[in-house]
């Protein structure tokens, strides 16, 4: 078990590396740099630059450097801990993304463990009492909770907030804690606004893991190691739960780390609604305005969690399940 | 007669989109104790459905409607009790402790039938656990005791080993022994051999002779082989379409065989010492389970059809010499011919 994790953590290294590359290329595809978006934006503003001045911006951002090296130097420092300035908020990318990508990482948990509380157990019923009542009823609204955007969600919480309470349902925090410095009180104020948002987020995510749990169930249900079970005389309920569940779990687990970065991206569109100090809105709008060491270290992060997130599930599956455990030593 | 289990006009039907498909439809037949019943047939004739059914394991959407399941079983003071098992909830209490603790089961495919994430050793322990008052030491040294009896090599490692790791023929092993952990009065052997190789299927079939004979319980032996059933089986019932056709000891029927169908079986068995340019077989297939056939179920394809007779009446058990009991109209009044045919001779082809 060591030497698998052991071999799939020096296996992120060269996959991070190819990942900076391809992603800080894909960045600097479109036509044009920081600079061009921003002599754009002042020249519709009617405010001309001179050639001199534009050239001394680029230089100013390293932009009249060839691609390569601006890679190089960007990756160097980032190894280090310093992920470059963001030229359209002009202030040191850490500052820009630290307090988000804490605050991401606090809702993207809460959600996965909404998800997980609500989809598993109604999973299991659905799946144990097929085509019951309770089991149309699930069905019906997890395909609503489906097909129902979430920022279409996000809106229609919002409304309800603003209609029957009088209350903005937006923002992580009350006004009085916004800039406030962390304390206790400001914790609790930020777990009172995050349910809402976790709900919201975690519906799609809800409604899908229910019907692939339901789905693995019902696979295992008829499995001849669950009539082996029964055959013991075991009671109804803990056979359902020592055998086929227990099994049927495996593939939820082992996507847990999937979850991570489709959390943390998927939101951009509640958190823009929402108007949550999330990652989502800063990628999006540094994608927008071309703000490369922004987006480029955003990006890599992102990749990073994603990775440590396949690992995770990797890891828990040899743990769950022994026949991965074991295939390790090529035992048949 | 000492019968340990008793079946009497069993119906299991499966209530189905297309229609109800009677997988087991009035069987009538009896087990002695200690004896070995070996149960033949077809695919899908309802061999299966039948053991499930005795169990009371059979799944929605399949129903047992009718029937008595006479269960005789030791009180505590030692006097022969019978319960008809249809008549007890089947996961209530009474029901649980039987299934596993006396009336036991075996599958067709052992490895699948062992928990692809437990260990072996866990899964039998259970088992002990939930039928005698031991503690967790003692039911592991039972599970190890009852290793070593169907010959597993290095009982104590394999406690902790995974189905996965296990052959075929090792994972019917420890589902042998997982079944007589508790000693069960009746073992129901799904087609226990089916998936194994034959070397693998000689030693299984051994080992559960010695068993048998060991621990004196009777065996219900479900199987489509019939050199299987003469190898193992004091008594056979031979089973068509959801009722059994015939039902004697096996010697008897082996020799001198009643119902048309027991003759095609036994007829479309490759034989050493005859050399032949064709597999005799019989003709036709198992009709739609859906359609309810008027008259005896197996006049399509019986070779000795009597039009009128065979497609209208529906036979009813009869009770021969030697104990035989047939479900055909040749050996009633119905018949025309003055004598049972004698059907070696004629050609199915």
């Amino acid at each position: 078990m060591r030497e698998f994790i052991l071999r799939r953590v020096l296996q992120l290294i060269p996959t991070l590396i190819l990942i900076s590359i391809v992603s800080f290329t894909i960045i600097q595809l479109p036509p044009g740099d920081y600079v061009t978006t921003y002599v754009a934006n002042l020249a519709a503003a009617g405010e001309e630059l001179s050639e001199e001045e534009i050239m001394a911006l680029e230089a100013h951002y390293g932009l009249n450097q060839p691609g390569y090296i601006q890679y190089i130097k960007w990756i160097t420092n980032f190894v280090q801990g310093d992920m470059g300035l963001s030229f359209y908020w002009d202030r040191p990318v850490n500052r820009l993304i630290g307090e988000r990508l804490m605050l991401t990482m606090i809702m993207s948990f809460f959600t996965l463990l909404f998800v997980y509380a609500m989809a598993i157990p109604i999973g299991i019923y659905s799946a144990v009492r097929q085509y019951s009542l309770a089991d149309y009823v699930f069905t019906f609204i997890g395909f609503i909770g489906l097909a129902t955007p979430n920022f279409l969600l996000a809106l229609i919480f919002m409304y309800i907030g603003i209609k029957a309470f009088g209350a903005s349902a937006g923002g992580l925090f009350s006004t009085e804690f916004l800039d406030a410095p962390w304390s206790v009180a400001r914790v609790w104020d930020m777990l009172k606004h995050m349910w809402l948002p976790v709900v919201i987020v975690g519906t799609a995510g809800t409604a899908g893991t229910i019907r692939v749990m339901r789905a693995t169930t019902l696979d295992e249900l008829g499995r001849p190691y669950v009539e082996t079970a029964r055959s013991k005389g075991l009671r109804e309920g803990p056979l359902t739960m020592k055998y086929p569940v227990r099994v049927a779990l495996n593939p939820i687990l082992s996507t847990v780390g999937w979850r991570l970065p489709e959390i943390v991206s998927g939101t951009v569109l509640v958190a823009l609604v929402l108007n949550l100090p999330t990652t989502g809105p800063l990628l999006w709008r540094a994608l927008m305005s071309q703000d490369l060491y922004l987006a480029a270290s955003m990006i890599m992060i992102l990749s990073t969690l994603t990775l440590i997130g396949t690992l995770i599930s990797d890891i828990l599956l040899a743990w769950v399940d022994p026949r991965i455990r074991y295939g390790e030593r090529g035992t048949t | 007669m000492d019968n340990l289990l008793e079946v009497k006009n069993l119906q299991t039907h499966f209530f189905m989109a297309e229609g109800v498909a009677k997988a087991v439809d009035s069987t009538t037949f009896s087990i002695r104790r200690g004896q070995v019943l070996g149960v033949v047939g077809e695919s899908g004739c309802g061999k299966s459905v039948t053991a499930r059914s005795i169990m009371r394991m059979v799944r929605p959407p399949g129903h047992t409607v009718d029937g008595e399941i006479l269960y005789s079983r030791d009180d505590q003071n030692g006097q022969v009790m019978t319960l008809d098992l249809l008549q007890l909830p089947a996961t209530g209490t009474e029901m649980r402790a039987i299934r596993g603790g006396e009336i036991a089961m075996i599958f067709q495919e052992p490895r699948a039938s062992l928990s692809p994430v437990h260990r072996i050793g866990d899964q039998i322990t259970e088992n002990i656990l939930l039928h005698q008052s031991v503690t967790q030491a003692e039911a592991e040294d039972i599970a190890i005791e009852m290793l070593r009896q169907v010959h597993i090599p290095l009982a104590e490692q394999r406690m902790d080993a995974f189905a996965h790791q296990l052959s075929g023929g090792m994972c019917q092993r420890v589902m042998i022994a997982m079944a007589l952990s508790c000693h069960p009065s009746l073992l129901i052997a799904d087609e226990p051999t089916t998936a194994l190789d034959v070397t693998t299927e000689a030693q299984i079939l051994e080992l559960m002779q010695g068993l048998q004979a060991d621990l004196n319980m009777a065996i219900m032996f479900i199987t489509h082989d019939l050199g299987v059933v003469a190898d193992m089986a004091d008594e056979v019932a031979v089973m068509y379409l959801g009722k059994i056709v015939e039902q004697g000891a096996a010697a008897d029927i082996f020799r001198d065989p009643k119902h048309p169908y027991t003759i095609a079986l036994l007829e479309s068995l490759p034989r050493m010492d005859q050399r032949r340019e064709w597999l005799q077989t019989i003709r036709g297939v198992v009709p739609d389970p859906y359609i309810t056939l008027k008259g005896c179920p197996f006049h399509p394809r019986c070779a000795d059809f009597m039009p009128g007779v065979c497609d209208e009446i529906l036979p009813q058990p009869i009770t021969l010499e030697d104990n035989r009991e047939v479900r055909c109209l040749l050996y009633t009044e119905h018949a025309h011919q003055e004598s049972a045919p004698v059907a070696e001779e004629t050609s199915h082809q």
